[in-house]
């Protein structure tokens, strides 16, 4: 019988290695997506990947799923991971990088790397040219919604109602697999 | 841009915060504003919320790809190692700033052994790096325990004789005007310390990594806690059998303020 979330993290935290691979089973797919969208290259994708899963195990223990259900959290952590990481390296990519340009070896495809691209282009041209910014700035390039708003001069709460529903938008489009 | 921004000026609602948050794209503070937000909620209005956050997070726009198969046993190792080095998981760090001698770098490895002792009394900069774990059982478990250590971080056998020759118990790494440091073996206690002094004062992390796996990685909190960056960038230095072991002081931004390159004294 699967493991609710709370129990599986109890058990990750406390060390349990089957169910560490568990949670990888669950989430690592996602997380490799997170973390390409981040550093579309193989080798730091993977890097980046395995220090989110030692955060997720480290912050195991503060789980709560009355609060959060577990891919929520795992997101979190993971999207948090991927914007420190940008940071500390200060080699922001562009959505250009991204979307035109990606280096390194590509992981293991789905699908081809240039109908990713083409898809992302497509889903950013649907969105208003503050949407553009604000998703590039935010989404992509790892600036706080405070930062974001400084650089545009714009209240912080337009940049995030500008935010949430250019991903809204965004997403209308085929939906990624799981 | 400015223009275009205001032409859209929609305050954000409960459900664009809830997303941004499934995101991780809101601060901590937002974050934290935003539970207490929920917390005013009914019962089912707060499950609304947890779903429409899961929701989110699944279906976030997100590139299509997979990650390679080895990536699963690659995770699990990097946790097994973690737990290795960090038994209570949390992995240790006392700086202390007090230092004012500087070594120079030709000094015996005698003279190294007692500054590094004498470092260490003095807490001029201490970080352990693993294993602090159950009772050492006698002279003969701890070698092994070491060992296993060592292995588990994928210490080459070179870089291993040197940490584990008592007649040469440290690595040292190349000076620097900005300030130096050794990783040494302590013999008390079985485990590996980072020395360092002579930081510049705007040094806020440090990173060691081993085979570019990131073995300890922790911020630098001075007193007053201003410093709160992590570590980051490294420069290695290969031995002869492609390891490496990489230790790198940062700066509150991210930039390395000093770059330790391994040497044999």
């Amino acid at each position: 019988m699967a493991l609710s979330d709370q129990e599986l993290m109890h058990e990750v935290a406390s060390g349990n290695e089957t169910a560490f691979g568990e949670l990888y089973d669950r989430f690592g797919k996602l997380v490799f997506r997170v973390a390409w969208q981040f550093f579309p290259n193989q080798s730091e994708s993977e890097d980046a990947v395995q220090e989110v899963f030692i955060r997720l195990w480290r912050t195991a223990d503060r789980f709560d799923a009355e609060r959060a259900k577990l891919v929520t959290w795992v997101m979190l952590i993971a999207r948090r991971h991927m914007i420190d990481r940008l940071r500390r390296k200060r080699a922001r990519p562009t959505t250009q990088d991204y979307v035109s340009d990606p280096m390194g070896d590509g992981p293991s495809q789905t699908e081809d790397p240039t109908e990713i691209r083409a898809e992302l282009r497509v889903r950013m041209e649907r969105l208003s040219e503050l949407q553009k910014e604000v998703v590039t700035r935010t989404y992509f390039q790892g600036f706080t919604l405070k930062e974001t708003a400084e650089q545009l001069g714009a209240p912080l709460g337009t940049v995030k109602s500008a935010l949430s529903r250019a991903l809204a938008a965004m997403r209308e489009g085929p939906k990624p697999e799981m | 841009m400015t223009e275009s921004v205001h032409q859209s000026d929609e305050p954000p609602t409960l459900e664009d915060d809830l997303i941004l948050d499934a995101l991780g794209l809101l601060d901590e503070s937002e974050s934290v504003a935003l539970q207490e937000a929920l917390r005013e909620l009914s019962a089912s209005e707060r499950e609304e919320a947890r779903v429409l956050q899961a929701d989110w997070a699944i279906q976030a726009p997100l590139p299509s790809v997979t990650p390679p198969s080895h990536l699963r046993t690659a995770c699990i190792a990097s946790a097994a190692r973690a737990a290795e080095q960090s038994p209570e998981h949390h992995l240790k760090l006392t700086l202390n700033r007090q230092a004012k001698n500087h070594h120079k770098a030709n000094r015996s490895a005698a003279v190294w052994r007692a500054a590094a002792l004498a470092m260490f009394a003095g807490m001029l900069a201490m970080i352990m790096l693993t294993n602090q774990s159950e009772s050492w059982q006698g002279q003969q478990a701890r070698s092994e325990k070491i060992q296993r250590n060592l292995e588990a971080l994928g210490v080459s056998p070179k870089i291993n004789a040197i940490l584990s020759n008592r007649d040469n118990p440290f690595i040292q790494f190349g000076q620097s005007k900005l300030g130096s440091g050794q990783l040494v073996w302590n013999d008390s206690t079985g485990d590996f310390v980072l020395f360092s002094r002579g930081l510049p004062k705007e040094v806020a992390a440090v990173q060691v990594r081993v085979n570019e796996q990131v073995v300890y990685e922790q911020a630098y909190l001075a007193k007053g806690g201003q410093f709160q960056a992590d570590a980051v960038e490294q420069s290695s230095l290969r031995n002869t059998e492609g390891q490496s072991v990489t230790v790198a002081f940062l700066d509150q931004g991210g930039n390395v303020v000093l770059t330790q390159t391994i040497s044999m004294a």
